[in-house]
């Protein structure tokens, strides 16, 4: 091997990246040329040198600012949750069945009532002359049916203000007993589904704080 | 075999962190605050913003924290987050120029005298570093400096192993012969020959 194609080699060859036979090679040129094996020299000493380079560390307050930064972004998710939850109330069968009902019940009537129109001027079916007309009657009922439905939506609304108030309501609490903590996790929840509890986190730890019925405080340290 | 076992302790913490362990994102911050801030810190050359795009990697890693693969390095996915964030700081730079207000007034000599003060060996090879083109000081810094496999720099940069190879080497090649001066002086030094009057 040539000095030029060993000079090439060098650098990988002091950090043990070359093939078995080329390290040979190289191994032996360098025992015959002295030259090379002054490069190799500084080759190895910059190699030191890169170990003794300055190690940059972040500022202390790194963490808090992250933690903060997490903080925000989970409480984020929450409120998403809170707000739009996986099953929206107005698209689940059992809400949207009553209204295709009575949107086809309206149809049905103002479809009738237009052909009624249309066949004013026309001679009614002679079975229909002598029964008496109680269609205004079934209108009425109809009526009702669709304010029954939207009665249920408004309900289903009015229980998401809840729990948004709720939500707002735990987080008042713990920005009132720990300024510097954020809100962060995901409301925890009773099995009827109702949150009572909530977690924040500060430099040092987080807490977990319960709804106000139960009044019980848990602390959980982070490890150190 | 320490690599693995560190390999399978960050996809014990990413796993924990996946399923809400807020200990775990610590621990993974710790482990890594400062490795990712050496490397960003060297491409970007400002703390500030290293430090901005450091903890905007760790929230990266928040945010998309469901959709880690665990077919890949743990350290791979964290060095491609932050690596493009470093990148693209660098072609807004690029866009924006932006001038000293230092530089106008006549400053220049202060600032020549700065740059003569790193003398030793590591502050001088800090320089060559900062001075080597883009894409060979991205490998470099990643192989020789972060100690990251071939095979994961190849990963991180997206590019095929046989080019990062060559680029470590042209590297490592240029930064010798930026070294070479400084390394001559000092060897002179030690051994005791005379110096020019201008080099002491």
């Amino acid at each position: 091997m040539r000095c030029r194609k060993v000079r090439y080699f060098l650098s990988a060859y002091c950090n043990d990246e070359l093939s078995e036979r080329r390290t040979k090679a190289v191994r032996e040129h360098l025992d015959n040329c002295p030259e090379c094996r002054r490069e190799e020299a500084a080759v190895r000493e910059m190699q030191s040198t890169i170990g003794d380079l300055k190690g940059y560390t972040v500022s202390p307050d790194f963490n808090s600012r992250l933690l903060k930064k997490i903080a925000e972004e989970r409480f984020k998710e929450t409120r998403t949750k809170a707000f739009m939850p996986k099953r929206i109330p107005i698209l689940s069968l059992n809400r949207v069945a009553p209204i295709v009902a009575a949107a086809c019940f309206v149809f049905a009537f103002i479809f009738a009532g237009g052909i009624d129109g249309i066949l004013i001027n026309e001679e009614p079916p002679a079975t229909a002359i002598n029964q008496p007309d109680n269609s205004y009657a079934t209108v009425r009922e109809n009526t009702d049916q669709t304010a029954n439905v939207h009665r249920t939506k408004d309900w289903a609304f009015q229980q998401q203000l809840a729990r948004a108030s709720r939500i707002k309501d735990l987080m008042t609490r713990l920005s009132n007993e720990s300024p510097f903590s954020t809100f962060v996790s995901q409301p925890g929840r009773t099995p009827a589904g109702r949150i009572n509890t909530a977690t924040a986190i500060y430099p040092g730890g987080f807490r977990t704080f319960s709804a106000p019925e139960t009044l019980t405080v848990r602390e959980v340290s982070i490890g150190n | 075999m320490e690599k693995e076992t560190e390999k399978q302790r960050d996809y014990n913490l990413i796993r924990r962190v996946q399923n809400g362990d807020m200990v775990a994102f610590n621990e993974i911050v710790d482990r890594y605050k400062d490795r990712l801030m050496n490397a960003i810190y060297r491409m970007i050359q400002s703390e500030q913003e290293a430090e901005d795009i450091v903890q905007e990697t760790f929230l990266r890693v928040y945010q998309h924290r469901k959709s880690f693969d665990f077919r890949h390095c743990f350290s791979t996915w964290l060095y491609t987050i932050a690596l493009n964030l470093a990148r693209n700081e660098l072609r807004k730079r690029k866009r924006f120029k932006f001038f000293d207000i230092f530089d106008m007034q006549g400053h220049e000599n202060e600032i020549a005298v700065e740059m003569k003060l790193p003398s030793n060996l590591p502050n001088v090879l800090e320089q060559a570093i900062t001075s080597l083109p883009e894409k060979y000081k991205m490998a470099f810094i990643l192989r020789d400096v972060q100690e990251q496999p071939y095979e994961e720099v190849a990963k991180i940069m997206n590019i095929p192993l046989g080019t990062v190879k060559s680029r470590v080497n042209r590297a490592r090649a240029l930064l010798r012969e930026k070294l070479k001066p400084r390394m001559e002086e000092s060897n002179a030094l030690s051994k005791g020959t005379l110096l020019p009057v201008s080099l002491l």
